[in-house]
């Protein structure tokens, strides 16, 4: 996946300027930086949920950004789990499937690499923020990107639960898939990552391999 | 102010001035009505501006909405704005002149009915634009708003005038109107639109320079 | 169309959750009904005419307290940016919160329908076919305007004065011709349902085309 230039501006205030980079199938990167550099706004735009002020973000393989993250073949996951509360995770579960199309085998097949079947029948209300992440995540991957975002997939995370992203981060990228995460936990990914873009103020500040 | 608007304001004022002139001394004084009638130079105009530049500002929010260009966003504006103006005078003059004909500054007429009807969506515009505090969202779903109003004026027209019988006879029909009636509302006419042009003109500079991209 | 049928399984399980709240939709419309009974006292004999009104006035009422209550559940959790993640899920979701919105409105206004034929002594049974198709053409077009504008003051904290400031405006002449058609016989009748029958073609065309962008 590529990056073209892409910049931002919210009025006088430019969040992104000019970021380029080059991402790789079967490598995890990481974007890090400090709070108000523009990571989440970054990924934000490369999961089609808000369009750069300039520059486009292209798939090699599908042509020139199709707007949807969903036709970019990509699973994001945000801090906010985009699931509904009064609902169960097999309820959302269920609603994300039918609305991306895959057949319920991908609930399953979801529900156990993410181990969801403890709480997998009680309304999202009542889990714990590891537990909703891992939903978030199960629904991310329904419909089986091969390109995933996951902003702060750690942040408030129980022990149990930052294992289970882990194992299946590895699992992810030994079978082909390309990652980008952006975090501030960055030992928790000192194994797995391959590479590093740190932002600062908007602007890429350093772009290659990650060793911190 | 620019040297342009300077001139162009000059201009509307002597146009004002003789306009001024015209209804006072040049139009005679309707037989049934006395002089309230007057008050049509100005209100019939109007009615036209409101009407049109609010069709402008529909369609430029069209624009918007396809091409997401900020510069059609801001014609927008600036025409629903000044357009809100002549609809308000409209709103107005319309009573000022009913009341010494018929004794009731509202009388449910049709078409002062479908104004005010007209003017309280496109009030909900200006509310609107205000209160969200995304700009971006702001503009969209004013232009949203704008489209729908824009849709609703023929159908609210002809809802009105069925609901309230058709316009009452105050014009007796426009060919007997005197040659000095028809002179001076013509004059009238470029009077009003002109200084509506100027509004929009120096509207639309006030907002230019946040433009972007 | 899958992704509709998805939806609406979704919004029925989201309704059985929560249906003590639909209740008390219902009982706010018997208290604006009884409301506008007791602001009559004075008149005498209250006329008959006057009950179509009575109804379109409580389910105008009760109708924006549904309409600001379509989003509640999209709120938390960014629901909403999940959903804007997949292809071509504005029109299917306009859709089904349209068709929410509609079954709620008409159950609204047939409940209303009884309790003001109730206490206004009103023969329901012999007027129904002359206010049936007025009120169901009303509700459609207001459902389709309240729907789309529902959408652009979700996120507002005023919402609760927004959405009727802006969309009261709209839905007045569309209740002028609500009201007029109930009221009278043959082809006055006919020509207010066309006009109505107007106004719901431009709001529920111009919503579906606008959602799209609005989604974005």
């Amino acid at each position: 996946m590529l990056l073209s230039s892409i910049t931002k501006r919210f009025g006088s205030f430019t969040a992104l300027d000019s970021v380029s980079a080059d991402f790789k199938a079967g490598k995890i990167y990481i974007f890090a930086g400090p709070n108000g550099a523009g990571k989440t706004t970054l990924l934000r735009i490369m999961a089609g949920l808000m369009r750069p002020t300039r520059g486009d973000t292209l798939n090699p393989e599908l042509g020139v950004s199709p707007r949807t993250s969903d036709e970019r073949r990509m699973g994001v996951m945000m801090q906010e789990s985009y699931l509904y509360r009064d609902l169960t995770p097999k309820e959302n579960l269920e609603l994300y499937a039918g609305l991306y199309g895959v057949p319920s085998s991908r609930i399953a097949a979801v529900k156990d690499l993410l181990e969801l079947e403890p709480f997998f029948d009680h309304d999202v209300d009542t889990l714990s923020h590891g537990q909703r992440q891992r939903v978030s995540l199960a629904r991310a991957l329904l419909p089986g990107p091969n390109v995933i975002l996951l902003d702060e997939p750690f942040l408030g995370l129980d022990s149990s639960s930052i294992g289970h992203v882990q194992k299946f981060l590895k699992g992810f990228k030994e079978s082909g898939g390309l990652a980008l995460i952006a975090t501030h936990e960055t030992e928790l990914v000192r194994e797995l990552a391959d590479e590093l873009l740190l932002l600062e103020n908007g602007k890429v500040k350093y772009f290659g391999t990650f060793n911190i | 102010m620019k040297k342009i608007t300077k001139v162009w304001a000059l201009v509307v004022l002597m146009l004002v001035a003789v306009d001024a002139y015209l209804i006072a001394f040049y139009a005679p004084v309707e037989a049934a009505q006395g002089v309230a009638q007057k008050i049509f130079y100005w209100h019939v105009p109007s009615a036209m501006v409101m009407m049109l530049f609010y069709i402008v500002g529909g369609v430029a929010g069209v624009i918007y909405l396809l091409k997401r260009s900020e510069r059609a966003d801001l014609v927008a504006v600036s025409f629903i704005e000044v357009g809100f103006v002549f609809c308000s005078i409209v709103l107005v003059t319309g009573p000022l002149w009913a009341k010494p004909i018929w004794g009731a500054w509202w009388t449910w007429e049709p078409r002062l009915t479908s104004t005010l009807f007209v003017w309280l969506i496109f009030f909900g515009y200006f509310i609107l634009r205000n209160s969200l505090e995304d700009k971006d969202d702001a503009r969209l779903y004013s232009s949203v708003l704008a489209l729908f109003g824009c849709l609703d004026i023929p159908i609210i027209m002809l809802a009105v005038k069925l609901w309230r019988g058709v316009h009452p006879q105050v014009l007796n029909a426009r060919s007997n109107l005197p040659d000095e009636m028809w002179l001076t509302l013509a004059f009238s006419a470029v009077t009003v639109f002109s200084l509506a042009l100027l509004l929009i003109y120096i509207r639309y500079k006030k907002g230019a320079p946040t433009l972007y991209g | 169309m899958s992704k509709l049928i998805a939806l609406m399984k979704k919004e029925g399980l989201l309704f059985l959750r929560q249906k003590h709240l639909f209740l008390s939709l219902l009982l706010f419309s018997t208290l604006v009904i009884l409301l506008i009974y007791f602001g009559m006292e004075g008149m005498g004999q209250r006329p008959e005419g006057v009950v179509p009104s009575v109804i379109w006035l409580a389910v105008v009422f009760g109708g924006t307290l549904q309409l600001n209550r379509t989003y509640d559940f999209e709120r938390d959790e960014d629901v909403l940016d999940g959903m804007r993640l997949i292809e071509g899920i504005s029109t299917p979701f306009y859709l089904s919160k349209l068709i929410v919105n509609l079954v709620m409105l008409l159950i609204i206004t047939a409940f209303s329908s009884f309790i003001a034929a109730l206490l206004f002594d009103y023969p329901l049974f012999a007027r129904l076919s002359n206010i049936v198709w007025p009120l169901v053409l009303g509700v459609v077009g207001m459902g389709a305007v309240g729907t789309t504008f529902s959408t652009m003051v979700m996120a507002n904290h005023k919402r609760d004065i927004l959405l009727p400031t802006i969309f009261y405006p709209l839905i007045a002449p569309l209740s002028v011709a609500v009201i007029k058609a109930m009221q009278v016989d043959s082809m006055d009748h006919v020509t207010w349902l066309k006009i109505l029958i107007a106004f719901d073609v431009i709001y529920v065309t111009a919503s579906l085309l606008v959602f799209d962008r609005m989604m974005e």
